[in-house]
């Protein structure tokens, strides 16, 4: 069986329900997920024990950008600060292949508008997604939800 | 067939050029005192395009004495003036092999393209 390898390429990032292309400005996007344990575990009389339930915790809309201020226009920085803990659409296609939509709250990125001197800046974000992330597979023609609202899974 | 290096490397010419300093892609017109842009090198690292590596070559007519170390030093700065450079390391350098190698600076300049 062939090895598949997928990278980060050639891919979209928009943000906003006029999407507004940072792209060009992306080194590192990626959907984070987080889970948590739901409850306790609980030991029995025999000592056998029941572990703890797990929950989703929440996703996020997170990576890096090369930091772009100096633009006179389509900052991806100037956007987080303009739109600071506003809820916005989003669409990130990694590659040629799998579309994923939602929205998310913008945050300012910990670091911005600064750094070293005379290097290429960066700033990490991660923006919480709010509700369900929309997969859409390659050439598919039904979309895919994923639930983001807590869940338990008996394990 | 798309050449994005080369037409970067033509805007970078025109910049210096704009800003009095004498360049060139082509090492057949150099003609000392000069800056020579060349082919970068190529980082796949952005999401768009990729990151340019440049290393510019800024010339001075020999021999190396004080006079080519004004030059020199001059020509740098003016590059230095003009765009984010990021180190420069003196060097020797020969447009032609039956030349003889000409005091110079490798100008190093990165920039996404």
């Amino acid at each position: 069986m062939a090895i598949v390898e997928s990278r980060l390429k050639d891919g979209i990032l928009t943000l906003g329900t006029t999407p507004e292309d940072f792209s060009c400005q992306v080194t590192n996007c990626r959907i984070n997920s987080s889970y948590d344990d739901d409850g306790d575990a609980v030991e029995t009389l025999c000592g056998d024990t029941i572990p703890p339930g797990r929950k989703l915790g929440g996703r996020a809309l997170a990576g890096t950008v090369i930091q772009d201020w100096s633009a006179a226009t389509g900052s991806f920085i100037d956007y987080c600060w303009d739109n600071d803990l506003t809820v916005v659409a989003f669409s990130f296609t990694p590659a040629t292949g799998t579309v994923l939509t939602g929205d998310c709250r913008i945050e300012v990125p910990s670091e911005t508008y600064g750094g070293d001197v005379n290097v290429r800046l960066t700033s990490d974000f991660e923006f919480g997604i709010i509700g369900d992330v929309v997969r859409t597979p390659a050439a598919a023609t039904t979309t895919q939800a994923t639930t983001s609202t807590p869940q338990t899974v008996d394990a | 067939m798309t050449s994005p290096a080369f037409d970067r490397g033509l805007e970078l010419v025109d910049k210096l050029v704009s800003a009095g300093i004498v360049a060139t892609v082509d090492p057949r017109s150099a003609t000392p005192p000069c800056v020579l842009v060349g082919p970068p090198t190529k980082r796949y690292d952005v999401g768009c395009g990729f990151t340019a590596e440049w290393q510019l070559i800024a010339l001075v007519p020999g021999p190396g004495n004080a006079d080519a170390f004004k030059a020199l030093d001059a020509l740098e700065t003016a590059v230095a003036e003009v765009l984010p450079v990021t180190r420069s390391t003196l060097t020797q350098y020969s447009l032609t092999p039956d030349n003889p190698s000409l005091p110079a600076y490798r100008i190093e300049y990165t920039e996404g393209v």
